[in-house]
């Protein structure tokens, strides 16, 4: 959007979330921070659908949640990562590699 | 998936708490923001609104992560349910009609289909009945026919035997004994069977023993087993009854066993409740006789294909042994589960038919009623459009109403059901009362019927709720509220046109139907029986058969003394005895050869239906004699032999 930022490619959320969580237990708002600061403030994730996506993976039982004290104390819902979780990170990290790898390929012979 | 079904229970029945965790969830990540901006150097108000803008709308995220959840879809199911409720009681009229419509249309069905349950799908009450076969005669050229055994071929079979772990067989006609000596005297209907027959069947008596292979001789033959009902009913389940003596037709029989009380036995006639062995008496020695159903149970290791093809062979070695009764004759075998079951399948099915017929006119009833009270909810529908309902979901809202619709209707139905199978029971024809080895003492609701019924209900609701839901939601909302503010209902009419078409049509193949039943019922009726039933009593009398077999027969002096009796009643014109009653009372037939023509063997010999009367028989039942002579007092056992013919016959030959 406005400074250079990039949004999110359609799909790629989930995968970044749940890399993101493989890390160790994080709540919503720390999400949001880690992924602009490990992107360098290239992208920037929209509250919209973070809250939605962490919720479909929970559904999904890929994460679960529980209550737990952040920073001073105060409370906050952290995600934590799955067994099925991490088969899903795995299996999406691959289909992800498959297709820029791709996408390079084309770009660069055309 | 235990994980995701948790996460959906929880969401649908801890709403409360999860929606405060949300709540608490988006609060946090807002009151982070708001540091975060104010730490950047703004106002706490202005961080406050420009974290609020970040996040876009709230609800809305709300709402999506609801529906991430997904449990939205069951969440408006139950505003959907609660609305339709609240439609129906607000039309109570409507609503009756609708449901009684239902319920008489899916009862009919329920109905049919708990007969078909009981009768036909139920399991032959057997241990192991897919092995059990029955075992037959048949003919050459027409391998379908099913003909009963006679005792010498029988015999000849369990001789050649290698293929069936055990064959018994059993007295087709069964008979009436008397039971007397203690207490009032009893008619009880029973059958003679082989010894092996319970083995076969595998049938554990639930006192004493079965039988003997020796009790099939004759003098060692007066032992009887009696069914559970009749213990209990005769005996008051007297458990110290076996090893006694009863009386059967005047003679002392020693009760040996009782059955269980799962055991029920009928095959053409009603069920039986009283076994004899069998011996073979002089008749039943003829090879020509037949009168005895087989019975086997397969080596485990048989298919009935291979018994079929062991049992032709051997029917078609008697047929060479024996030419002179077995000629053109062969064996074969049928599965016990399988035999005589047409009359009452294709009854049965044309029934359901029917009545399936019977409920798509009340479907189409229904739906005519639905869109006819139209406008107003057309109306309603607009106005839901256009404040953002998509169609899908329009469609679904009305689907709902008519399935609450269908379920009451199916609640109905079940309750109708429940009635009228007790009333059908009462007028069922015998014919489709029983098949071999079943009858039908009860209709039962059973789990099946209840799936069964679901299945239609489902499927009804689905049916006369589409016109209504595709009708509403179809409109384009402007159009509608204006058309809905002029009171029109313009397409609805084409589609309410249709349901009137359909529903004729329907009407009239079900109609039809009836009118041909009633038709050639009607026919029946204006046949002229050749006989005048008007003021013409029946009634049925068995004689115990012991003096048949080994003394002089009496039938003659008593049907003569019962005659004399009844006809010296005040008030009885005339009075007779026949063996068999005119139309359906069953009838014997035998060969015959004509004086003065070549006879031409037994197997040629035309034959011919004949019933044994007594005198006055003719007059007592209005059938006019064409030329010669009644029977007289005079025509007895020792006078020149006497028969009457009917006119079909003299014109033969």
């Amino acid at each position: 959007m406005t400074r250079g930022k990039t949004d999110l490619l359609a799909g790629t959320l989930d995968l970044i979330v749940l890399r993101l969580l493989r890390a160790g237990p994080a709540n919503g708002w720390d999400i949001t921070q880690r992924i602009q600061v490990i992107s360098k403030e290239v992208l920037s994730v929209n509250y919209g659908s973070l809250y939605p996506a962490l919720h479909r993976l929970e559904a999904r039982g890929w994460i679960v949640s529980e209550w737990g004290e952040s920073e001073n104390n105060r409370r906050a819902k952290f995600y934590r990562l799955t067994a099925a979780g991490r088969k899903q990170l795995a299996a999406e990290r691959k289909a992800w590699e498959r297709f820029s790898g791709a996408l390079e390929a084309i770009l660069r012979t055309t | 998936m235990w994980h995701r079904i948790r996460v959906r229970l929880s969401a649908l029945f801890r709403k409360r708490e999860v929606e405060q965790d949300l709540d608490e969830e988006l609060r946090y990540h807002l009151e982070k923001e708001t540091e975060r901006n104010v730490a950047g150097g703004m106002s706490r108000e202005q961080a406050r609104r420009a974290a609020l803008r970040g996040f876009g709308g709230v609800e809305q995220i709300k709402e999506e992560c609801r529906e991430a959840r997904g449990t939205r879809f069951i969440e408006e199911l139950g505003q959907d349910v609660r609305y339709g409720l609240r439609t129906s009681l607000r039309q109570p009229g409507f609503t009756l009609i609708a449901v009684v419509t239902l319920s008489l249309g899916i009862g009919a069905n329920t109905t049919i289909f708990s007969v078909i349950n009981s009768l036909l799908l139920k399991p032959i009450p057997f241990p192991d009945a897919d092995r059990l076969v029955l075992v037959w005669e048949t003919q050459v050229n027409d391998p379908q026919s099913r003909n009963i055994v006679s005792a010498p071929n029988f015999l000849d079979w369990q001789r050649q035997n290698d293929i069936f772990t055990s064959m018994a067989v059993f007295d087709s006609a069964g008979k009436g004994y008397n039971l007397s000596g203690d207490g009032e005297p009893q008619r009880v209907s029973g059958v003679r069977v082989s010894a092996s027959f319970f083995d076969v069947l595998g049938v554990e008596p639930r006192l004493g023993r079965s039988f003997l292979p020796e009790e099939e001789t004759f003098g060692k033959h007066r032992v009887v087993v009696l069914g559970d009902g009749l213990w209990r009913s005769r005996y008051n389940a007297d458990p110290a009854l076996v090893g006694k003596t009863i009386k059967v037709d005047g003679e002392d029989f020693t009760v040996i066993g009782v059955t269980p009380p799962e055991f029920e036995f009928q095959f053409w006639s009603g069920p039986r409740q009283l076994w004899v062995p069998i011996f073979y008496t002089k008749g039943d020695q003829d090879r020509g006789s037949h009168s005895f159903i087989a019975v086997a149970r397969l080596k485990p290791n048989v298919t009935t294909e291979q018994a079929r093809a062991r049992m032709n062979t051997i029917g078609l070695g008697l047929a060479q042994e024996y030419p002179k009764d077995n000629v053109g004759r062969s064996a074969t075998v049928e599965l016990i589960g399988e035999f005589g079951l047409e009359t009452q399948r294709s009854t049965l099915f044309t029934l359901l038919s029917v009545a399936g017929f019977v409920l798509l006119i009340a479907c189409v009833n229904v739906a005519n009623l639905l869109t006819a009270s139209g406008a107003m909810r057309q109306r309603e529908f607009a106005i839901r459009s256009a404040l953002g309902a998509s169609r899908a979901r329009a469609i679904r809202q009305l689907l709902t109403e008519s399935s609450l619709l269908a379920v009451a209707g199916g609640l109905g139905g079940i309750l109708v059901a429940i009635w009228t199978s007790s009333l059908l029971l009462k007028v069922l024809p015998d014919n489709l009362r029983a098949v071999p080895f079943r009858s039908l003492n009860e209709i039962t609701i059973d789990f099946k019927v209840l799936a069964f019924t679901w299945v239609i209900t489902c499927l009804t609701g689905v049916l006369f709720g589409l016109a209504p839901a595709l009708l509403f939601s179809r409109r384009n909302a402007n159009e509608s509220l204006q058309e809905g503010s002029r009171g029109t209902t313009g397409g609805g009419a084409k589609l309410r046109q249709a349901l009137v078409v359909i529903e004729v049509a329907l009407a009239l193949i079900v109609l039809t139907g009836a009118g041909l039943m009633v038709q050639s019922m009607m026919r029946l009726l204006n046949v002229a029986p050749g006989l005048d039933p008007k003021n013409v009593l029946t009634m049925n009398i068995s004689l115990p058969q012991e003096n048949l077999y080994y003394g002089p027969p009496a039938h003659p002096q008593f049907a003569r003394n019962l005659q004399e009796q009844v006809g010296s009643i005040p008030g009885v014109v005339s009075a007779s005895a026949v063996s068999h009653l005119p139309i359906g009372g069953g009838q014997a037939g035998r060969g015959f050869v004509i004086e003065g023509r070549p006879d031409p063997g037994s197997d040629n010999q035309p034959g011919g239906g004949y019933s044994v009367v007594c005198p006055n028989y003719f007059r007592t039942m209005g059938i006019k004699l064409v030329s010669g002579r009644e029977f007289t007092e005079q025509d007895t056992a020792n006078a020149p032999g006497v028969i009457i013919i009917n006119e079909a016959m003299s014109r033969q030959y």
